[in-house]
Parts: structure tokens; C-alpha cells; sequence
């Protein structure tokens, strides 16, 4: 099953949870983005962002079976919303352990990384556990990181 | 992602242009496996056509920077630019390593 409205327009698709799938999850999602009033380097960090949530979920939300992503970006009056959704076991991208950035080379962890940068490059990150399934919503505001509501 | 590594001196240079992603990191770290196999224990990352860079492509920056530590070496950045500069400085990386905005400024660093 798959969506996609011209940019501008909302999108939804949904496939199985596979690395392979990455781009036809990500491109979709940032060809709306661009026509936002978003800016590059934003743009840039939500398929940074797109990429880390859709790794963790390829590759540990389905340990023994297989299992799809649904992905749905809308852009709203003053931000672009994608929600990431999925079935598979239980995990929150917002309370998961980041690697400590203070401690030198030899000391830091190398998991991590990619939740933090999830976390550090949205405006905002929201996670809910409803039944089975994982929902993710990532936040980017137009025009300024600082503008809130 | 395309990587081309050149010796410079006393060092090795190593210019990464394009993608680094979960996808092309595997063959980061084997275009990476020619330098590490040489006695040069410097290693300068020419990062000024990296266009974008995951956490994946970040892990073999910090696994290849633990082995030439363990020769007595390590490895400098040098002008990263735009989103990909950002993505090095909110991981902690200008903090682990030394990041100077061009390759000959890097090099002088060695």
C-alpha cells in the first residue's frame, strides 16, 4: 500500500520494516519537506532524523518475524509532523540511553548515537506506546527552531 | 560515497565526497581498510565533499580513530561544512577530535 500526494500535500506509506525500504520511506517525506518553508540544512536534518528512527526499527522493532512502518508526514498551519508507526516490540526513541558526549575516545560507547541525533536535530520528538504498536512523531517548526505554540 | 586516500607527508589524507549512510558505511570502512593497513598512524579526513553522514557512517570515524590511537596516532577533521558540520559538533566529535576548516590547516596540526 503505498500514497504519496504531490509536495505540499500530506503522504502515507506503509511497508515492510527492510533496510532496502529506507529510500522509498525517506524520499517521499523530504520531497514535502522541500516545499516547506523549512530551508536546506533542516531538510537535511529530518532525513538524518528519518534515517536513525527507521534504522532502530528495521533492525530490532521485528527480532522474529516480519513486520511493516508506517510512515505519515502533514504539514500544519506553522510545522511538518511525521509520524512513524510500528508493531513491533515496545520502544521509546524518547527515554532510551544516549552515549555520555563528555567521556574521551576510549570510553565512548559507540551505540546511541543515532537517538540522540534524532532527539538533538527536532524541534520535537513524541513517543506513545498504544496497544502493540510504537508511535513516534517527529516535529520541525517553519522557519525557526523557536517557535512554539 | 566515493573516499580516495593520498599520503601527504607523514600522514594519510583520506577525502570522502557524497553519501555516508547505513547503507554505504560498510564500504567506508573498507575504503578505510588500505589506510589503516599502512604504517602511517595520521589520518586526515578531507570532509569537504561529504554531503551527508548517519550515525553509521559517525561509528567508523570513532572505530578507526581507536585504531590508529593504538599505534600513537589519531585522526583530525577538516572543513566539514553545512548539516554535516552540524551533525559532527551535536555528536561530540569536535570535542574527541580536532576539526580545522581546511586539510592543510589539519595537516599542519600533525
Amino acid at each position: 500500500m503505498q500514497r504519496s500526494d504531490p509536495p505540499g500535500g500530506a503522504v502515507f506509506i506503509e511497508l515492510p520494516a527492510r533496510l532496502e525500504n529506507l529510500q522509498a520511506f525517506i524520499a517521499p517525506v523530504l520531497a514535502v519537506a522541500r516545499a516547506l518553508p523549512l530551508g536546506e540544512e533542516r531538510c537535511s536534518n529530518l532525513e538524518l532524523a528519518l534515517e536513525e528512527s527507521l534504522v532502530n526499527i528495521c533492525n530490532y522493532a521485528y527480532p522474529d518475524r516480519d513486520g511493516t512502518v508506517r510512515i505519515s508526514s502533514r504539514p500544519e498551519q506553522d510545522r511538518l509532523i511525521v509520524g512513524i508507526e510500528d508493531n513491533g516490540i515496545a520502544f521509546s526513541l524518547v527515554e532510551a540511553a544516549v552515549p555520555d558526549l563528555s567521556v574521551d575516545l576510549p570510553d565512548r560507547k559507540i551505540g546511541g548515537l543515532g537517538v540522540h541525533l534524532v532527539r538533538s536535530l527536532m524541534d520535537e520528538v513524541r513517543y506513545r506506546r498504544e496497544a502493540d504498536r510504537n508511535l513516534l512523531e517527529l516535529v520541525l517548526f517553519f522557519h525557526d527552531a523557536e517557535v512554539s505554540t | 560515497m566515493e573516499i580516495d586516500v593520498q599520503v601527504e607527508g607523514k600522514a594519510l589524507v583520506a577525502c570522502v565526497r557524497g553519501r555516508v549512510d547505513t547503507v554505504s558505511a560498510a564500504a567506508f570502512e573498507k575504503g578505510l581498510a588500505y589506510a589503516l593497513s599502512r604504517e602511517e598512524k595520521w589520518l586526515v579526513f578531507d570532509l569537504s565533499g561529504l554531503e551527508y553522514i548517519s550515525s553509521a557512517g559517525l561509528r567508523v570515524f570513532l572505530t578507526t580513530a581507536r585504531k590508529l590511537k593504538a599505534k600513537g596516532g589519531d585522526i583530525r577533521l577538516a572543513a566539514a561544512q553545512g548539516s554535516v558540520k552540524k551533525v559532527f559538533q551535536v555528536s561530540g566529535f569536535f570535542t574527541l577530535f580536532k576539526h580545522l576548516d581546511t586539510k592543510e590547516a589539519a595537516l599542519a596540526t600533525i
